[in-house]
């Protein structure tokens, strides 16, 4: 029960949280005027309402980058370990034939292949290619 | 001189009140009427700046008395003219009001809540259960992301109320009174101020540990306190 996730802090810890805490907080003696607040209750009024504004919105586009980032990172060494696997495999069987000349040509195929697979798991088509599509819409 | 009068007492336990605190250069001292009491500072300004070192010292001050015994804190700011005036207009005319305030709150003491969401887990959430945000991913033009953000915050807000009540729920057999606080951040899941009598603060700890464990690691929770009943001066 001791490694829980319920985080303690000391109330005094800092300003902001002191801020907090004593704000619009504890008995007023209405026979005296409290003098000191106004500039403070100007300043948390605004804070106090949940920013919902344009940057909000792009921040959580953004955070949403960040997830599709590392999905396609996570398929990326997924599909990393499939090939090292298939090299292996096949460098064991070209040995065993004692083919060492078929094993690069194959080694030679699976490494293109493999960049394929990177370059379709970063989405963007591939780079080499993307450039010569490029040209053709400006030749048209 | 003008007093900054902080907070209430009983004027029993004003008698025994250590009155120099830690971390505040000015000294405290009690001014008793009757059988209540109040906390005050000497101040040199009637017009008491929200400084640094006020907001500290109306804090620490409070937060010292309410480990030795029950408080009543006063708002923040709370200046008189002098001793005189602070006994003739508010301790004799109100000491009954202040006396019932003083028994409502005995032993009593606010912890607060704070709860905040996982970004990652909170947008993943919103992605799982929304058609159209899901649709929307992956698309770059400005339009697309911009509605794509503002259904993440929406959903994110959507989730504030039931998580809220969830965690209000699993503690409340141990509080007396809740206090909901606004939240200011897009990832603000929740603040919460619970009255809670002392005997019964590891209880609720217990159960608030249980929750946070439960929600987590969507929900990341924090336990600020034990405070003077800010939250609950005014209104238990």
């Amino acid at each position: 029960m001791s490694a829980t996730s319920l985080a303690r802090r000391p109330p005094s810890g800092s300003l902001a949280e002191v801020v907090d805490i004593i704000l619009d907080k504890g008995l007023v003696i209405d026979a005296f005027v409290r003098v000191s607040l106004v500039g403070i209750e100007l300043l948390t009024i605004d804070a106090r309402i949940v920013v919902a504004s344009v940057d909000t919105y792009l921040h959580f586009a953004e955070a949403v980058d960040r997830l599709d980032i590392r999905g396609k990172a996570d398929e990326y060494d997924a599909s990393l370990t499939d090939i090292v696997g298939g090299l292996q495999e096949k460098g064991a069987e070209a040995k065993t034939k004692g083919a060492l000349q078929g094993a690069s040509d194959r080694g030679g195929d699976l490494i293109e292949n493999s960049k394929q697979r990177i370059k379709s798991a970063f989405g963007g088509g591939s780079g080499d290619d993307g450039g010569g599509e490029d040209e053709g819409d400006d030749d048209s | 001189m003008p007093l900054v009068v902080h907070g209430l007492l009983s004027a029993d336990a004003a008698d025994v009140l250590d009155p120099s605190v830690e971390g505040v250069e000015a000294s405290t001292a009690v001014v008793v009427h009757g059988e209540v009491a109040a906390l005050v500072t000497a101040t040199g300004e009637v017009d008491l700046l929200p400084s640094r070192a006020n907001l500290l010292t109306h804090t620490r001050v409070l937060e010292a008395a309410a480990e030795a015994t029950t408080v009543v804190p006063m708002r923040f700011g709370t200046v008189v003219p002098d001793e005189e005036a602070l006994v003739a207009t508010y301790l004799r005319p109100e000491h009954d009001a202040i006396g019932r305030r003083l028994d409502d709150l005995t032993g009593r003491l606010e912890v607060r809540v704070r709860a905040t969401y996982d970004e990652d887990q909170a947008v993943r959430a919103v992605l799982d259960d929304d058609r159209r945000a899901a649709q929307l991913r992956g698309r770059d033009d400005f339009e697309a992301r911009m509605e794509l953000g503002e259904r993440i915050a929406a959903g994110i807000a959507a989730r504030r109320d039931d998580d809220a009540r969830y965690t209000v729920e699993a503690v409340r057999r141990h509080v007396i009174d809740v206090a909901p606080a606004t939240v200011s951040e897009p990832l603000d899941a929740f603040t919460v101020s619970f009255l809670v009598d002392r005997d019964a603060l590891t209880a609720f700890e217990g159960s608030l540990e249980q929750v946070a464990d439960e929600l987590a690691p969507r929900v990341r929770m924090e336990l600020i306190g034990p405070l003077p009943p800010f939250s609950f001066a005014a209104t238990a």
